[in-house]
């Protein structure tokens, strides 16, 4: 499939709406945490996309009160390839709100937030919908620390019905997502009506 | 209600790419079905060819459509992108293939030519701005973002200066001999999907993604006005001949109501001339000599035209 151009993907940002959770795909909590002694790989990364904005409110609360979707919250840890947790590192974060639909007016699910003293952070918000074109919901990390190099990438869901229940084979479908590792685990809890889910998504960050 | 178009050109297959001409005479428009034909405004086809990428399209298939067409200033070439990121120059009176390269690792999202057509400016998703000169494709300088994609690029009527922007909401003007930067536009919260210098290359608009407008001054990117903000983003920006109109068309993001706006006025705002279109979220924008905007957008396998009038020459002064 040929890589999309940007005319094509904003031309593609139509609203789907639509949000369907695949009950086949396992639920699971994330990759364990780091040990200490080991170097580790830097997160991949993947394109900022056409709709960052700068300024975004300091708030680990994406969504606006009562917005329709999925509640969803996300945790991590930021730390660099050497292990070290990187205090204070700023995360940028925004997304489609279920409908698919960006706000580029205002800063509905837009936010930034700052990695607490051991690298963790958090953030609140509902599941992105999809827009016709990237295939996949996603939400968007522009992450900055002192002393390393930015780090643009996105965060995807392997509870996404565009991957069938299999992400392994699947997230190829998607032009713009080259990396399975930014595929994380979603853990769904609550009944039917009222599902929410958590996820964990760690970032590591090159040196500069 | 937004209104419709007034006229549309039915087309033997969907476009894969379609440029306006400067002069706001003509539209330009490849088909996938390896065809290019060329309109006039008012919807009259002047001449058609098959495009030598046809045989491209049959060996190798959808990799090797056209993807971005633009004329030079004088409207006597064309540049276009095939596959998207190869590309071409042509002879706009016949198609003529006159040069074909690569250039950038990745997707090419935006591509002017210079009046005379001998200098090629891109923008592409490797998070570069470059200048080539179009009868080599030797690149005259690379010039790399901060962080994101390059998504749009202008160049001065003069060939004197390139305007790139990026994703991350920079809009930077580079020196087209040395490759410096010049200065960067300030105050932009959102990427700048269309840039356009003004015809005397004093002026550059951005339309952005936020569905600001922001015009500058080309020599010193001091703040010369912003028009009222579109209820979308930002799709084309385009300055009449004199200069002293400027229209911007947004990007209809509601697949239920395609509904944007067109403005035309000078830069305050106060005075814009503005309608509410049923255009589509991909589209064009040029000026005819008599100061009618002409929005061209792309519906299926039509091409839809709507003629817009700016405010009246009392009202502008």
């Amino acid at each position: 499939m040929a890589p999309l151009s940007r005319r094509e993907l904003v031309e593609r940002c139509l609203a789907t709406g639509a949000l369907l959770l695949a009950p086949s795909v396992p639920l699971g909590l994330a990759r364990p945490l780091f040990a200490a002694d080991v170097a580790y790989p830097p997160t991949p990364p993947n394109e900022l996309g056409p709709f960052y904005k700068k300024k975004a409110p300091h708030t680990s609360t994406l969504a606006p009160a009562g917005a329709p979707g999925v509640p969803l919250a996300v945790e991590g840890i930021v730390l660099d390839t050497r292990g070290e947790r990187l205090e204070g590192a700023v995360l940028e974060l925004w997304h489609a709100g279920s409908d698919g639909l960006y706000d580029n007016e205002g800063y509905r699910y837009r936010g930034a937030i700052e990695a607490g003293p051991k690298g963790e952070y958090g953030f609140r918000t509902v599941l992105p919908g999809h827009y016709v074109g990237r295939v996949c919901q996603h939400i968007h990390y522009l992450v900055t620390a002192p002393g390393h190099k930015p780090l643009v990438t996105q965060l995807y869901f392997a509870t996404d019905p565009a991957f069938d229940g299999d992400p392994d084979h699947n997230y190829t479908k998607d032009p713009l997502l080259k990396s399975r590792e930014l595929i994380r685990p979603v853990t769904l809890s609550g009944d039917a009506g009222k599902v929410s889910a958590r996820v964990r998504f760690e970032l590591c960050l090159q040196r500069a | 209600m937004p209104r419709a178009p007034d006229r549309a050109i039915k087309l033997d297959a969907k476009p894969g790419a379609i440029a306006v001409s400067p002069s706001g005479e003509e539209i330009v428009a490849a088909l996938t079905n390896g065809t290019i034909q060329v309109f006039s405004i008012s919807g009259h086809l002047l001449r058609s060819f098959r495009s030598e990428a046809e045989s491209y399209g049959n060996r190798r298939g959808p990799f090797h459509r056209w993807t971005q067409l633009a004329f030079s200033g004088d409207g006597k070439l064309l540049a276009g992108v095939r596959g998207g990121r190869h590309l071409a120059l042509l002879d706009a009176r016949d198609g003529r293939e006159l040069f074909a390269f690569d250039g950038h690792e990745d997707v090419i999202n935006s591509l002017a030519l210079s009046r005379d057509g001998s200098l090629l400016a891109t923008a592409s998703n490797d998070c570069t701005i470059a200048l080539w000169k179009s009868a080599s494709g030797s690149r005259v300088f690379s010039f790399a973002g901060a962080l994101g994609e390059a998504s749009s690029v202008a160049l001065s009527p003069a060939g004197d200066r390139v305007a790139g922007g990026w994703s991350d909401a920079d809009v930077r003007i580079v020196n087209a001999s040395t490759g410096r930067q010049e200065y960067t536009v300030a105050g932009l919260s959102m990427a700048a999907f269309a840039l356009a210098f003004s015809p005397d290359g004093r002026l550059l608009a951005c339309g952005c993604a936020d569905g600001v407008v922001s015009v500058t001054d080309a020599a010193t990117g001091g703040r010369r006005g912003q028009l009222v903000r579109h209820p979308t983003p930002v799709g084309f920006v385009a300055f009449s001949q004199d200069a002293r109109l400027l229209a911007s068309v947004g990007l209809s993001m509601n697949p239920e109501t395609r509904e944007a706006e067109v403005r035309v006025g000078r830069m305050a705002g106060s005075n814009d001339s503005v309608e509410p279109i049923g255009v589509s979220h991909w589209n064009v924008l040029a000026f005819t000599s008599d100061g009618t905007a002409h929005v061209v957008d792309v519906e299926g396998p039509t091409l839809r035209i709507w003629d817009v009038r700016g405010p009246t020459p009392e009202s502008r002064a």
